[in-house]
C-alpha cells in the first residue's frame, strides 16, 4: 500500500515536470546527444619546445555531448595530435604523439536561422608520447585549458558544419630547474578546427 | 583467446617505458687524460637498461666541448642508467655504472671526472695476501690512484668484473698513489685501517699486505 503510494507521487511529479516542460516549450534539461568530428591544426607559438623544436601536422577532434542544461552542453571529447621532431633538445626523438581527455562545457548564441556561435571552455588531461620510431621512450602527464569558440553552419536537422578557433594554454608540473620547467612543460597555441556536428 | 591475452601480455611486458617524461635532468662531467688535460669531442652515451633485456643507448649522446665538459639534458631514466665511452683514438673505453636516482638529488647530476688513459699509458698493480694470523682477514681494499676499469660503479669505483674484493689494479703510470685496506681481528673484534703511500713506475707493481 506505502508502495503504491510512492509510485503515485513519483508518476505526479514525473507528469507536472513533463508537462511543465511542454507548456514552457523549452526544456531545462536536454539529453539529446551530439557528436562533433573533425580534424585540427595547432599553431604552436612563444619560446618552448613544442613551438621551437617540433613541427604540428593535422590532427583528429572529437566531442560527444549528451546532456544540456538550459543552452549550456557539458560534453566530453578526445583529441590526437602529431609532432614530428625538427631539432629536439630532451633527446632523439623522432615524435611526440599527444592524446588529450577533454571536459568541456558550451553556450549556443544562433546569429541567424541557420548559423550559431558556440563559445567554450575546457579542461584536458593530456599525455604527451615521446617516440622513436614506434617506441614510446618517455610520457609526461599534462594538463591544458582551452578557451574558444565554435562557428556552426546548419545544413539540416541533422548536420551543421563547424569552424573552431581556440587558445590552448598547456600547465605542466614537471620536475626541474625554473627554465626548463617554463620551455619544456609549457606551451601555447592557437587551435583551428573544421568538421561535421551530428545532432 | 589465449594467443591473444598471450600477445597482451608479450606487449605489456615489452612495453615498458624507460624515460619519464616529468623529470628533467642534466648530467654533467669533464672528460680528462691522464696528465688531467680535458678532452675535447669526445662522444659520451648515455645507456638506459628497461624492462627486462632492452637497453636503450641511442636517445641521448653528446661530444665534449674544448674544455673536456659535457651536459646532457635529458628525461630522467627509470631503471639504472650508465655513462658509456667508446674506445678512439687509442683511449679505453670505459662505463660508469649507477648513474640513477639513488646516487643523485635533484635535477643537476654531477659525475665529476672521467679518466680516460690509453694502454700504453698502464702499468699493473697487484695486491697479494700473507696471512700469518689466522684470526686476522681483510676485508676492504681501497686503491686511490689515476686508474683505468673498464666499469665500475660511480658511486663507490666498485668493478662488477672483479666483485667486492678487487687485488688487481691498472694505473697511470709514473704516479704516486695511496693503497688502502682493512684488516679485522675476530680474536679482539676490531678493525684496522691501513692508509700506505705508494709510488708506480713504469713497470708493474707487486704489493703484499702481510697480516
Amino acid at each position: 500500500m506505502k508502495m503504491k503510494k510512492s509510485f503515485i507521487l513519483l508518476f505526479l511529479l514525473i507528469f507536472n515536470f513533463v508537462y511543465c516542460q511542454i507548456n514552457k516549450t523549452e526544456k531545462i534539461i536536454n539529453l539529446e546527444p551530439s557528436m562533433r568530428l573533425g580534424i585540427n591544426f595547432p599553431l604552436h607559438f612563444g619560446n618552448n619546445m613544442l613551438a621551437n623544436e617540433y613541427r604540428s601536422s593535422i590532427g583528429f577532434t572529437s566531442n560527444f555531448s549528451v546532456i544540456q542544461i538550459y543552452k549550456i552542453k557539458f560534453s566530453g571529447g578526445y583529441e590526437f595530435q602529431k609532432y614530428n621532431e625538427n631539432r629536439s633538445s630532451i633527446g632523439k626523438f623522432t615524435s611526440i604523439n599527444k592524446h588529450t581527455y577533454i571536459l568541456q562545457t558550451d553556450y549556443s548564441i544562433p546569429i541567424l536561422n541557420t548559423h550559431q556561435l558556440v563559445p567554450f571552455i575546457s579542461y584536458s588531461a593530456t599525455n604527451l608520447n615521446f617516440k622513436d620510431g614506434t617506441y614510446t621512450m618517455a610520457k609526461q602527464h599534462t594538463n591544458e585549458i582551452k578557451i574558444g569558440s565554435y562557428f556552426d553552419y546548419q545544413l539540416n536537422s541533422t548536420y551543421s558544419l563547424f569552424f573552431s578557433l581556440n587558445y590552448c594554454k598547456i600547465l605542466n608540473n614537471i620536475e626541474a630547474s625554473k627554465a626548463d620547467q617554463k620551455y619544456y612543460g609549457t606551451s601555447n597555441s592557437f587551435n583551428f578546427s573544421l568538421g561535421i556536428e551530428f545532432n | 583467446m589465449k594467443k591473444i591475452i598471450l600477445l597482451s601480455l608479450i606487449c605489456f611486458h615489452s612495453c615498458d617505458i624507460p624515460y619519464d617524461g616529468n623529470s628533467i635532468i642534466t648530467i654533467n662531467a669533464k672528460i680528462v687524460n691522464g696528465n688531467n688535460e680535458p678532452i675535447a669531442n669526445k662522444e659520451v652515451r648515455i645507456q638506459n637498461s628497461y624492462g627486462d633485456d632492452n637497453l636503450d643507448s641511442n636517445t641521448y649522446k653528446k661530444k665534449s666541448d674544448a674544455s673536456g665538459m659535457i651536459s646532457i639534458k635529458m628525461f630522467e631514466p627509470k631503471g639504472s642508467a650508465n655513462i658509456s665511452i667508446e674506445g678512439a683514438d687509442d683511449y679505453l673505453s670505459t662505463e660508469i655504472w649507477g648513474i640513477n636516482d639513488d646516487h643523485f638529488t635533484g635535477t643537476e647530476w654531477n659525475v665529476g671526472t672521467i679518466y680516460l688513459l690509453k694502454a700504453n699509458e698502464l702499468s699493473l698493480f697487484t695486491i697479494q695476501f700473507n696471512q700469518l694470523n689466522a684470526h686476522k682477514s681483510v676485508t676492504s681494499i681501497q686503491v686511490d690512484a689515476i686508474k683505468y676499469q673498464e666499469y665500475y660503479y660511480f658511486d663507490s669505483q666498485y668493478n662488477p668484473l672483479y666483485g667486492n674484493f678487487q687485488t688487481v689494479y691498472q694505473l697511470k703510470k709514473n704516479q704516486t698513489f695511496t693503497l688502502k685496506y682493512s684488516i679485522f681481528n675476530s680474536q679482539t673484534n676490531s678493525t684496522d685501517n691501513i692508509s700506505i703511500p705508494l709510488s708506480i713506475g713504469t713497470s708493474d707493481l707487486n704489493y703484499t699486505i702481510t697480516f
